[in-house]
């Protein structure tokens, strides 16, 4: 029991030190590298644990975000609530979205979450009675003290440590084990009892929902939102962060998050070529580390297991 | 009547440049299997080099046709390149694994298409012999628009002649239908994907060369076409040529008529019709039941 809980509190420590040491550009950084813990999580959700290549998370980080910011500017409702509508509406796109896609499998699963986000984005793009069209939504401030980046990151941190936790547990329960065993072979998980297309969709809302949940968090981070959140772009950044930190292994969303957002900073610094550095950085993942940065390290440290972890479908 | 015809014929120009860009991602995947995310950059490129081309032979007559022949060789030496330091590692991985590392190469060649020719949108001009416009009864038809067209029948032509009546066509055919058969017949199966993907590059860069007729070359032009052109992938059946040809004309005369009535939702429109047809009939308009998943 007390080893249990020893690693979860000791890395809510470390992860704290950054909040109180760093300069303020720093903390922003790291806010940005939390929120996207979870954004990485929803997709490798869905790819790492299910087998499903999701090109289309950018989607319900943008439902989040424009459900937080519409009830924020619109409706005039209190913080906690906006952030609720926000996380639930992006939930309930996941849904209805969701219920179409996972009839689908590999490469059609695929194009079609590409072609849901792009809709979403269109529709955010065009409507712009409602969402502002490409103009977006600005100020979005936080209440009293989450004004202050370093009370927002430890927000932040509180937020995605519950959630993160919450994905933690999913990962371990019955229930990750039957998704699992999806991706491993569907037809022998149909086999044994597994509704695949329920399974599929719970996960697919449950993605959808951490992607929204991030999306909410990103809005009074930035300020504004933007209906470029839910481009194919957007979604590809998903997708790579979760297989920089390696799609199936339980940490890879957040080394592959952190990594990301931290060399993005930093070589943004110096560079504008950051699409150039972060190609070639997944060219040398893709061919050379397979498992991700977490699988690198778990190979080094002579874990036996490593070797399954690779984030792939089957 | 006139506004209908007019629609039309927009509509089929559309086509014809939806037909161009999609029909070598949809070879590619017919023969190979593979999804190739940075087909639209090496369309982009292509324009470029067709404006570089151009500009490099201002001072020559036939300057504009001269960069439309020269982008297309250099985009095929460019895709020799590519197929050898990539694209042949990939062939044999796994879906996911193609996905992303095309999605890099979209990151990789974005920023050195920056890098190259910067950030402005750049303009080729027309030769005199595009700027027309034909006259045909009460109808008025530019002369570009009627050179996409026909630039879009005859690559169209001529693939499909490639296909179906040369022997390379057969055995591209026979790759498609049963791939494991060709290396036990003693066909170098390497040198026919590096075939068909210097084809699918060549075909991009016409698509290319032909952008440049119709608007500005710049960083964005390929990101607007890629959902669209994989949803006339995906409508038509992915990896069938006959299928993108008629998918590329449904969603041309779909957009331009509904640019009329509802521009709104003009592109929304595709990518609903490219959803009911993935729920439907997951195997597109003409492809083939069963062969994917």
């Amino acid at each position: 029991m007390r080893t249990k809980w020893l690693i979860p509190s000791c890395s809510v420590a470390v992860l704290a030190i950054p909040g109180v040491v760093l300069g303020e550009f720093w903390v922003k950084v790291a806010t940005e590298a939390v929120i996207m813990v979870l954004f990485a999580a929803s997709f490798s959700l869905l790819y790492g644990q299910t087998g499903l290549l999701s090109f289309g998370q950018g989607a319900y980080f943008a439902v989040g975000a424009y459900g937080f910011a519409l009830s924020m500017t619109s409706l005039h409702l209190a913080f906690p609530l906006c952030l609720l509508i926000g996380i639930v509406s992006a939930a309930l796109w996941a849904w209805l979205t969701g219920y179409l896609c996972v009839r689908l499998a590999g490469i059609y699963f695929a194009i079609m979450t590409v072609v849901v986000a792009q809709s979403t984005f269109y529709v955010i793009f065009q409507g712009y009675g409602i969402t502002g069209g490409d103009n977006g939504i600005q100020g979005l401030i936080p209440p009293g003290a989450l004004q202050n980046p370093r009370v927002y990151y430890f927000f932040t941190l509180v937020i995605v440590g519950v959630s993160y936790y919450a994905y933690y547990r999913l990962v371990g329960s019955p229930f990750g084990l039957s998704l699992r065993s999806i991706r491993e072979n569907p037809t022998r998980a149909r086999f044994v009892g597994i509704d695949v297309r329920k399974h599929t969709l719970k996960a697919f809302v449950l993605s959808g929902m951490f992607a929204g949940i991030s999306g909410v968090l990103f809005a009074p981070f930035t300020r504004t939102v933007v209906p470029q959140m839910a481009d194919w772009m957007a979604s590809g950044k998903a997708v790579f962060m979760g297989i920089l930190g390696g799609a199936a292994h339980l940490l890879g969303p957040l080394v592959g998050a952190s990594v990301w957002v931290f060399l993005d900073a930093f070589v943004s610094g110096f560079t504008v070529h950051w699409p150039l550095i972060i190609g070639l950085l997944i060219f040398l993942i893709v061919f050379f580390v397979p498992g991700g940065l977490t699988g690198l390290i778990a190979s080094y440290a002579g874990n036996p297991d490593a070797h399954d972890e690779r984030g792939q479908i089957s | 009547m006139e506004l209908i015809i007019n629609q039309v014929f927009s509509g089929l120009v559309r086509a014809s440049l939806y037909f161009l860009v999609t029909s070598g991602l949809t070879l590619l995947f017919g023969v190979v299997g593979t999804l190739n995310m940075a087909h639209f950059s090496l369309y982009m490129i292509a324009s470029y080099f067709t404006w570089t081309f151009h500009n490099l032979l201002m001072d020559y007559r036939f300057s504009f046709w001269a960069a439309f022949v020269l982008s297309a060789m250099t985009m095929a030496v460019l895709g020799i390149v590519i197929e050898k330091l990539v694209m042949r590692r990939l062939y044999e991985r796994e879906l996911g694994e193609q996905l992303l590392i095309t999605f890099a190469m979209v990151y990789i060649l974005d920023d050195i298409t920056l890098v190259a020719w910067g950030s402005t949108p750049l303009f080729v001009s027309r030769p005199d012999i595009l700027t027309t416009i034909v006259t045909v009864g009460t109808i008025n038809l530019p002369a570009t628009d009627i050179f996409i067209l026909l630039l879009g029948l005859a690559s169209g032509c001529a693939t499909w002649y490639l296909l179906a009546r040369t022997s390379t066509g057969r055995i591209l055919r026979a790759a498609y239908s049963y791939k494991e058969m060709l290396p036990a017949l003693g066909i170098p199966i390497h040198r026919t994907y590096m075939g068909i993907f210097v084809l699918s590059v060549v075909l991009a860069s016409i698509a290319g060369s032909a952008w440049t007729m119709m608007g500005m070359v710049d960083l964005g032009q390929a990101h607007s076409l890629l959902i669209e052109s994989f949803c006339v992938m995906v409508i038509g059946g992915m990896g069938s040529f006959a299928g993108t040809a008629l998918s590329a004309v449904i969603c041309g005369l779909t957009y331009s008529f509904a640019i009329l009535y509802v521009p709104k939702i003009a592109t929304l429109l595709i990518f609903a019709l490219a959803g009911i047809i993935l729920i439907v009939r997951p195997w597109g308009l003409l492809g083939q039941a069963g062969r994917l998943h």
